[in-house]
This record gives structure tokens, C-alpha cells and sequence, in this order.
């Protein structure tokens, strides 16, 4: 009785449970059902729980008073941290057994199915762990089955994702999945790991290739390159070849063919054939040509492999494939006679790399025959990870050695460089210092020849004055010699006076003769200035300045410039005038210089007032020179003045110049101006002031300072 | 007889004072000195018919013998005295100038005072 009430009252619960729900729908199954599909939303309930937690009783017992049907679960706010109960009906019409993937979209997934009065809980859900997952793991589903007839309740707590529940058709998702699905096994994904490693091996030499440029790098990087297509062999066969078969055959003997090549080049770039064994380096050419050639014709024969024929062609083609497989093998044999006995010589030499290559081949060759003997599939695979391990480390080291090779020799360049600029600079200063010398003594010439330029101005100017000196001389010799002759006639008168005893008359004749012989003396002292001058005009200034009276000096040059225009030109007259200052005080010159420049300036002047007589041709012309000196505040003025031709304007600035000159050739150095110039602003400090005006004369003002 | 010397140099006074001593006692000759062409001229139109021979040297600053020579010819005239120019040795040039321009003798320097003196005794004579 108490039974039957309890099941009353279940029955009561639950249908008060369903009462109040708007009808959930069961969803019939069937066998054509597709792989996944989404309940419409007739056929599932679901409940949150926003703060509070509900067991599966409370939400069988009171679920159905919270819910809320028809919302559309993909429009609501999607967050990662919801907890929710879905539930849905499944039945199943047909009269097989039908398999249905009751499916997790969230984390976590705590599924219950009530099925003929039990219940079966399962989890599953990618926060669930491995061990405690049930159905297919992978998948995150529950296969159930439903019988012929039966419908099935389902309750699940998701937490995660909201979403509207998910079932799928067990059948078809097993095909899918698992039976159609390529499946790669793991020596498949050690096998592409170890050829992914392989090529990043390649790429690190390349990349070594593209840096060092030697060829050894980039033959095995293509050694690398197709030891990573061997390696991944059987994965790139399954990922490439499945649906053109008929390609791997010539893909394996590229692939092969590719790998002994560039395996024999790496071997011979490796050891530098060429230099040590060059004969054996050049059987190792031809291995590559021959290989190559039999890879065609294997190739041709493997395409003719679709014709007619081909019994005719699989035939010639076994045969041939075995004659070349044979000479291959042949090749192979000999080439790892060559490679051994090449490894045994450089292990006598105690060569390092090929101890290395020896440590990183010999597991490889070593490997086809362990292999036979040991059931261990990775052998080979481990022995060839080895190898190339091992040969990169070689061939890592040689590139350091390279980096410091290079290093070294760019280095050596640099010094050979700096040596070279050394050696520039030191043939660079041997030049200069060359060319120096030659300015130098270029210099030295011109110094001289400027020394001899001014004597000989000096000797021209010497030479102007040679006639007017000779009559500035003869006039004081004619009274010398008159005087003393004169004398010697008074002596004589003398005696006869003193014989006749007129004392008075003796007195005034001895008065004479003393006159006399002041005379002489006077006029020899005379000559004797005379010829001084002469001399010490000729001789180089002796740089020593003495108080020196400028109007005597500028009194015996004009006559001396005089004179000497007058020797030449017997007609020609002038007047001399000077305005000497009396208080002029003796001021500190070179005497000679001085001289010198007073002299040509008087030249220069009676040369102009003779130009001019002569272009006049006119009796009342007066040539005129004349000279002032005043003493100034600080210095004296010498003012030379003339009224001959006077200086044009456009050579006024010339005329100080070196050589320039207006006399005919031969008549003037044009030294002398130039030299006066540098005689009294640079020797003395004084200064040179030209007035002219053309036709009317020309005006030099000499100012020489008082304090020398 | 007077007699005028021209030159620039100041002792060729003294020089002839003490050569013509004996001449100059006796009252044979009388000087008179010029230190230029100018001043000779002044001394010949100061004393008219007074001079009777002119000693003019060539060389000099200024008017120069010659043409002291020339304006004598020319401006004084009457009684024309005997001029003799004086001349450097070897002048030529001087010398036919001084012919051109109406010279009556020449005398070379350095003066030969005996030659002079000849010379005087036959213009007295």
C-alpha cells in the first residue's frame, strides 16, 4: 500500500512536474539523423542558477516552476561562467536500436538519463580529467543507446558556455571521425618532427652559405634537405601521394638519388678532394652525372609505365631498373670504398674533421646492418639524426674558424692597408720635402738674382753718375794741382822778397801761401768726399744708421745727379734751387739709402725737365729743379720738385713697381722708385707722397722721422 | 786790361789773384769775378766798354757759358770783347757749340795759366 502511494505520489510529482511546464516535446530520432544538430527549441528546457546551486532532485522538483521556455539561448549574453540544468526528451520510433552522441558544449558536463526507470550518469567536457571522462573522449559525447521504442530523458549540467543542447548521429561521427579519417601514427608525427628538425638544419646552413660563401654549406643544406624528405618519407607519402600513386616510385629515387649526390659532394667539399685527392675528387664528379643519368632513365621508364606495351616495357624496364639499381649499388659499394679508405688516410694524419665525419657517418652505414639485427624501427632514423647532428657541429666549427679566418685576414688587410697608407705618406713627404728643397733653393735663385737686380741698379745709377763725379773730382784736383803750383811760384817770390829784406811784402806772400794751402787741403778733402760717396754708394748698405745731415746729402747728390745728366747731354741746362732748412738737426738714416733714393728722384727730375725741353723745343723754358727741406713735428720733409713732363694719372700707381719704367729699354732697371719705396717706408718709416699733374712737373715728398 | 771770369766754383778767384800777382802789381791786368752767367751779364751791363775779355766756363748751374756767350753776341755788341770759353778736355761738343755761337778762343781745363797768360800777351799786342 505504502508502495503503491509512493508511486502515486511520484507519479503525482511528477506530473504536477510537467503539469505546469508548457509541453516538452520528445525529439524523435532516426538513423538518418545528420552528424550534429542543435534541438529546436519545442524540445529542451533549461534553468539557471544565478546564485543559487540546485541539485538534480530540486531541478526535477522545482525546475519547472523557474523556467523560462522560449528564450534563444544563442541571443543571450554569452559568458564564459554560466551554471545551468538543460534537459530534453529523446524517442525512438523505429524498430532498430539507434545510437545518439549525447554531446558537451561547455567545460564541464555532468549528464544524467533516465532510461526505463534508471538513471545513468556520465561526465565528460574538455575541464573534465582524462581519466574521469566517459563515452568518446576525444569528442566530448556520450554514445547512448536508445532501443526500438524506448525514449529517454536527459538532464545535464553544463558550466560554461550557454548554448541550446547539442546530439549527434553515433554512426556517422564514428565514420567520420575515425574510419574515413587519415590517420597518422606516431612514427608518422616523430618522423616529420625529425625532418622539421633536419630542415631547420638546412636553413641554418644556408643561411651559414649565404654569409660564408662556400660552397660546402650549401651542398649540405641540400644533403639536409633531402635527408628530411627521406626521414618524413612515409608522412609525405601518406599527405601527397595517396591519390597519385604512380609518383612516389620517382619522388623515393629523387629523393634517394638527391640524397647520395649531395652526400658525395658535401664528402668531397668536406675533405677539399680537389687539393688532396684531386683523381679520387674526380671519380666523385662522375658518380653524381652517372646517378643522374640513370634517375632519367628510371624516370622515363616509370612514365612509359601507363602506354601499351607493357609487358615489352616491364620487362626492359625490370631490367633495366636492375642493371641500374646494380650499377648503383655497384656505385654505392665503390663510393663507400672511397669514402672509408679516404677516412683511414685522414685518421693517419690525426685529421680532426675526419675524425668527426667518421664519428658522424660511420653509425649511419652502420645502422642498414644493425638494423637487420636489432627491432628497433628508429635505427636508421636515430643514426641519421646523429650524423647530421654531429656533421653540423663540424660544420659549425668550420664556420668559426672561417669567422676567425675571415677576421684575421681582414685584419691583415687593414694593416697591409695601413702599411700601404704608410708607405703613401712617407713617399707623399719625401715629395713635399722635394719640392720644398727645389722652392727653396727656386727662392734662394730669386733672392740672389733680386740682390743682383739692385746692384746692378745701383751700378746703372753708378754708371749716370760716373761723368758727373769725374767732374765733380776734376775740379778740385785743377785747384789742388793750381794752388800747390801757385804756392811753389810764391815760395820763390818769397825768397827774392826776403832777399830784397821787404818783411811786409814777405808777410803778405806767406799770408797767401797758408790761404793756399787751406785750399788744397780743402779741395783734396773735397775730391776725397767725393769718391767716398761714389764708393759707399756702390757697396751694399752696411744697415748701420748714423745722424746724417739730409741737406748736405741732398746738395752733393743734386749735383752729382746734375753732372751726370750733364755728361750726357753737354746742352742741357738747369736750374738748381734749394731751400735747405738751417736748423735742420742731423737725424739717424742709412746714409747710402738715403742717398740713393735722393739721387734717383734727382735723376728722375732732370730727366723729366730734359724730356720736356726737348719736346718744346722753346727757349723760354726753364728746366727746374728744386728742393726743400723742412724739419716737422717729428720728422723731416724732403720736398723734390720739378717742372718737367710730369707723371700721367694712369701710371702714378705704377710707378712704384718693380721694373716699371717709362725710359727707353736699356736707359732704365725700374728698380729705382720700387727700391726708393722700400728704402723709406720700409728701412725707415717714412713715407713717399707723389703730386703730378702731366705737362706741369711732378712733386716727390719725402718724410723721414726724426727718431729714425 | 780787364779782364771778367765766370765760373761757379768761388776759389778760381784766389786761384787767379795769386797767378796774375806779378800782372795784377804792374797794373797789367785787372779782374773782376762772376759766380754765374747772370751775374756776368749784370757786371758787363754795369760797367759798359770796360771789359775787355771775358774767361767764362761752360759748365754752370743756371745760364751756362754758352749762353752767356749767346746773349753777349747778341745784346752786347759794342765794343765786343774777346771771349774765351772754357771747356772740360775731350768736350768736342762744347767746343763747336761755342764756335757756332761767336767764341773767340778756348781754353781746356785744367787751365794752363802759362798758355793763358800768352794768350793775354797777344791781345795786348
Amino acid at each position: 500500500m505504502k508502495r503503491i502511494f509512493t508511486i502515486i505520489l511520484f507519479f503525482l510529482f511528477l506530473g504536477k512536474a510537467f503539469a505546469a511546464d508548457p509541453p516538452l516535446k520528445p525529439y524523435l530520432v532516426s538513423k538518418d539523423e545528420a552528424k550534429y544538430l542543435r534541438l529546436p527549441d519545442s524540445c529542451y528546457h533549461y534553468l539557471e542558477m544565478d546564485r543559487q546551486r540546485f541539485t538534480l532532485k530540486q531541478v526535477i522538483k522545482n525546475g519547472n516552476k523557474e523556467i523560462s521556455q522560449h528564450a534563444r539561448l544563442f541571443e543571450m549574453n554569452l559568458t564564459n561562467n554560466r551554471n545551468y540544468w538543460v534537459w530534453y526528451r529523446l524517442k525512438n520510433d523505429s524498430k532498430n536500436a539507434y545510437i545518439a552522441a549525447l554531446c558537451s558544449d561547455s567545460g564541464t558536463s555532468d549528464i544524467y538519463v533516465l532510461d526505463n526507470g534508471k538513471w545513468h550518469n556520465y561526465k565528460t567536457g574538455d575541464n573534465i580529467p582524462w581519466s574521469e571522462k566517459s563515452g568518446d573522449k576525444n569528442n566530448n559525447y556520450i554514445p547512448y543507446t536508445i532501443e526500438a521504442g524506448h525514449e529517454i530523458l536527459v538532464y545535464i549540467n553544463e558550466r560554461g558556455y550557454l548554448s541550446s543542447p547539442k546530439i549527434g548521429n553515433f554512426v556517422k561521427i564514428v565514420q567520420d571521425t575515425y574510419i574515413n579519417k587519415v590517420i597518422f601514427t606516431s612514427e608518422h608525427v616523430v618522423s616529420f618532427g625529425l625532418a622539421g628538425f633536419i630542415l631547420f638544419g638546412m636553413v641554418f646552413n644556408l643561411l651559414f652559405y649565404y654569409v660564408s660563401r662556400e660552397k660546402l654549406y650549401l651542398v649540405y643544406s641540400f644533403l639536409l634537405f633531402f635527408a628530411a624528405l627521406t626521414i618524413a618519407d612515409s608522412a609525405i607519402q601518406e599527405l601527397y601521394f595517396k591519390e597519385h600513386t604512380q609518383w612516389y616510385g620517382p619522388f623515393e629515387v629523387f629523393e634517394g638519388l638527391g640524397f647520395v649526390i649531395m652526400f658525395i659532394y658535401t664528402f668531397r667539399y668536406f675533405f677539399n678532394m680537389k687539393d688532396y685527392f684531386p683523381r679520387l675528387d674526380k671519380i666523385l664528379t662522375y658518380f653524381p652525372h652517372f646517378l643522374f643519368g640513370c634517375l632519367l632513365i628510371m624516370l622515363g621508364l616509370y612514365l612509359c609505365n601507363d602506354v601499351e606495351n607493357l609487358k615489352v616495357l616491364t620487362v626492359s624496364l625490370l631490367i633495366l631498373l636492375g642493371f641500374a639499381g646494380l650499377s648503383a649499388g655497384v656505385l654505392f659499394i665503390g663510393f663507400l670504398v672511397i669514402l672509408v679508405w679516404v677516412l683511414i688516410i685522414f685518421a693517419r694524419r690525426k685529421d680532426k674533421e675526419a675524425r668527426l665525419f667518421t664519428i658522424a657517418v660511420v653509425p649511419f652505414f652502420a645502422s642498414f646492418i644493425v638494423s637487420i639485427f636489432v627491432d628497433w624501427e628508429w635505427t636508421t632514423s636515430a643514426a641519421t639524426v646523429w650524423a647530421i647532428l654531429i656533421l653540423s657541429w663540424g660544420l659549425f666549427a668550420r664556420y668559426k674558424d672561417l669567422q676567425i679566418e675571415n677576421a684575421r685576414v681582414a685584419l691583415e688587410k687593414e694593416e697591409e692597408r695601413n702599411r700601404l697608407i704608410a708607405q703613401q705618406n712617407e713617399l707623399l713627404e719625401h715629395q713635399v720635402a722635394e719640392r720644398t728643397a727645389e722652392l727653396e733653393h727656386s727662392l734662394e735663385e730669386l733672392k740672389q738674382t733680386q740682390n743682383q737686380l739692385i746692384q746692378s741698379e745701383k751700378m746703372a745709377s753708378l754708371g749716370e753718375l760716373t761723368a758727373g763725379i769725374a767732374h765733380e773730382i776734376q775740379n778740385p784736383l785743377n785747384f789742388v794741382n793750381n794752388f800747390s803750383d801757385v804756392s811753389i811760384e810764391l815760395l820763390d817770390e818769397m825768397q827774392e822778397e826776403l832777399d830784397n829784406g821787404d818783411t811786409e811784402e814777405v808777410k803778405a806772400i806767406a799770408g797767401d801761401i797758408k790761404q793756399n794751402l787751406e785750399k788744397i787741403a780743402h779741395h783734396g778733402r773735397r775730391a776725397d768726399s767725393i769718391v767716398k760717396g761714389m764708393l759707399q754708394h756702390s757697396r751694399a748698405s752696411s744697415g748701420q744708421k748714423e745722424p746724417t745731415d739730409i741737406n748736405a746729402l741732398a746738395d752733393e747728390y743734386l749735383r752729382l745727379a746734375y753732372h751726370g745728366l750733364r755728361a750726357k747731354d753737354k746742352s742741357f741746362n738747369a736750374s738748381l734751387v734749394t731751400h735747405f732748412a738751417e736748423d735742420l738737426p742731423k737725424i739717424k738714416v742709412l746714409p747710402q739709402d738715403v742717398g740713393r733714393v735722393l739721387l734717383n728722384l734727382f735723376t728722375n727730375a732732370f730727366y723729366a725737365t730734359q724730356q720736356k725741353g726737348r719736346q718744346l723745343a722753346d727757349e723760354t723754358y726753364k728746366p727746374t729743379v728744386e728742393v726743400t727741406t723742412t724739419l716737422k713735428d717729428d720728422s723731416v720733409e724732403i720736398i723734390v720738385k720739378d717742372n718737367g713732363t710730369g707723371i700721367p694719372d694712369a701710371i702714378q700707381d705704377k710707378i712704384l713697381q718693380p721694373f716699371f719704367t717709362t725710359k727707353p729699354t736699356g736707359e732704365g732697371t725700374g728698380l729705382g722708385l720700387s727700391l726708393s719705396y722700400d728704402i723709406v717706408v720700409k728701412a725707415h718709416g717714412g713715407t713717399i707722397d707723389i703730386e703730378s699733374a702731366e705737362g706741369q712737373g711732378a712733386t716727390f715728398i719725402i718724410n723721414l722721422p726724426l727718431n729714425g | 786790361m780787364k779782364i771778367l771770369v765766370v765760373d761757379d766754383e768761388a776759389d778760381v778767384q784766389p786761384l787767379f789773384l795769386q797767378r796774375f800777382r806779378k800782372e795784377i802789381k804792374n797794373q797789367e791786368v785787372d779782374f773782376s769775378f762772376a759766380l754765374s752767367g747772370e751775374e756776368a751779364l749784370e757786371y758787363l751791363f754795369g760797367h759798359p766798354s770796360e771789359v775787355v775779355l771775358i774767361l767764362s766756363d761752360i759748365n754752370m748751374p743756371g745760364m751756362s757759358g754758352l749762353e752767356l756767350l749767346t746773349k753777349i753776341r747778341k745784346e752786347y755788341d759794342v765794343p765786343p770783347p774777346v771771349i774765351m770759353m772754357v771747356t772740360a778736355y775731350g768736350d768736342e761738343e762744347n767746343h763747336r757749340q761755342a764756335i757756332e755761337r761767336g767764341a773767340d778762343d778756348f781754353l781746356t781745363k785744367p787751365l794752363d795759366f802759362n798758355v793763358l797768360k800768352d794768350k793775354l800777351k797777344h791781345i795786348t799786342e
